[in-house]
């Protein structure tokens, strides 16, 4: 096989970006939570987590 | 939700496939002795949007730890590490881990620790009770939990920390939370990933 050039620090800095979309999409949902119906989040949830 | 008082909350959620689970098993685990659920777990149960493999919880003593084995095997669990009574005793109360799930069914399922370190004993003796709509259970305060998911300072415990701060902020004694912060080294992590959001 070839060596593959890998751009390490690259890949670095997107998993540093994915870590930093993921919380910010958590506190979107956290805002959800506290703005809607425990039965609206906790259905959305269980489509989630039934899922597994 | 709603803080009944700084020791209650009520939570009418739909329950999902393990929020049942959970309950099924609490139902016997409480009929032999005091528990407290930590870590991932607690914030599921408010929303977070992740399923989990595992359930912490920390037990008390058993009044009769053969009891609890055949309570649990008689309800239709199974006990994941062994199926001698003594050789479980044993582990549990040389402070390892004995996991029980659904017969037939290894995951999700829950890890049993006895309460053997400081914190174990303070998320025991400080736990909130949640209310749910036909039953409730115990888990550890948040301050706590938010300090020591970042103790563990994976991603996704960065996340359960996250979740939890973001949904509890208002409600959570700060006093509490910084002490935790402080014991448990994690202040930077905090105001890194918590705070200056």
């Amino acid at each position: 096989m070839e060596d593959l050039k890998i751009d390490l620090k690259g890949l670095k800095e997107d998993k540093k970006k994915n870590f930093e979309e993921r919380l910010k999409f958590i506190d979107m949902w956290v805002e959800y939570i506290k703005t809607h119906p425990n039965s609206e989040w906790s259905k959305q949830q269980k489509v989630l987590v039934d899922k597994k | 939700m709603e803080f009944l008082d700084k020791k209650t909350i009520r939570l009418d959620k739909v329950e999902n496939q393990l929020d049942k689970f959970v309950l099924d098993f609490l139902k016997i685990l409480e009929r032999h002795t005091k528990y407290v659920i930590v870590s991932g777990y607690v914030a599921i149960l408010f929303g977070r949007n992740r399923a989990s493999e595992d359930v912490d919880v920390f037990v008390d003593k058993f009044d009769d730890f053969s009891n609890f084995a055949s309570d649990v095997k008689a309800n239709g669990f199974w006990f994941l590490n062994t199926d001698d009574i003594n050789e479980l005793f044993s582990m549990i109360k040389g402070g390892l881990a004995i996991r029980v799930a659904k017969k037939d069914t290894v995951e999700p399922n829950f890890e049993i620790k006895l309460a053997k370190k400081s914190l174990d004993f303070y998320s025991m003796e400080n736990r909130i009770k949640v209310l749910l709509a036909n039953t409730e259970l115990f888990i550890a305060p948040i301050e706590l939990s938010i300090a020591f998911k970042l103790f563990l300072s994976s991603e996704k415990d960065i996340e359960d920390a996250r979740f939890l701060f973001g949904l509890f902020k208002d409600k959570l004694d700060m006093a509490n939370l910084n002490y935790f912060l402080d014991k448990l080294e994690v202040r930077k992590l905090f105001e890194r990933h918590l705070w200056k959001t």
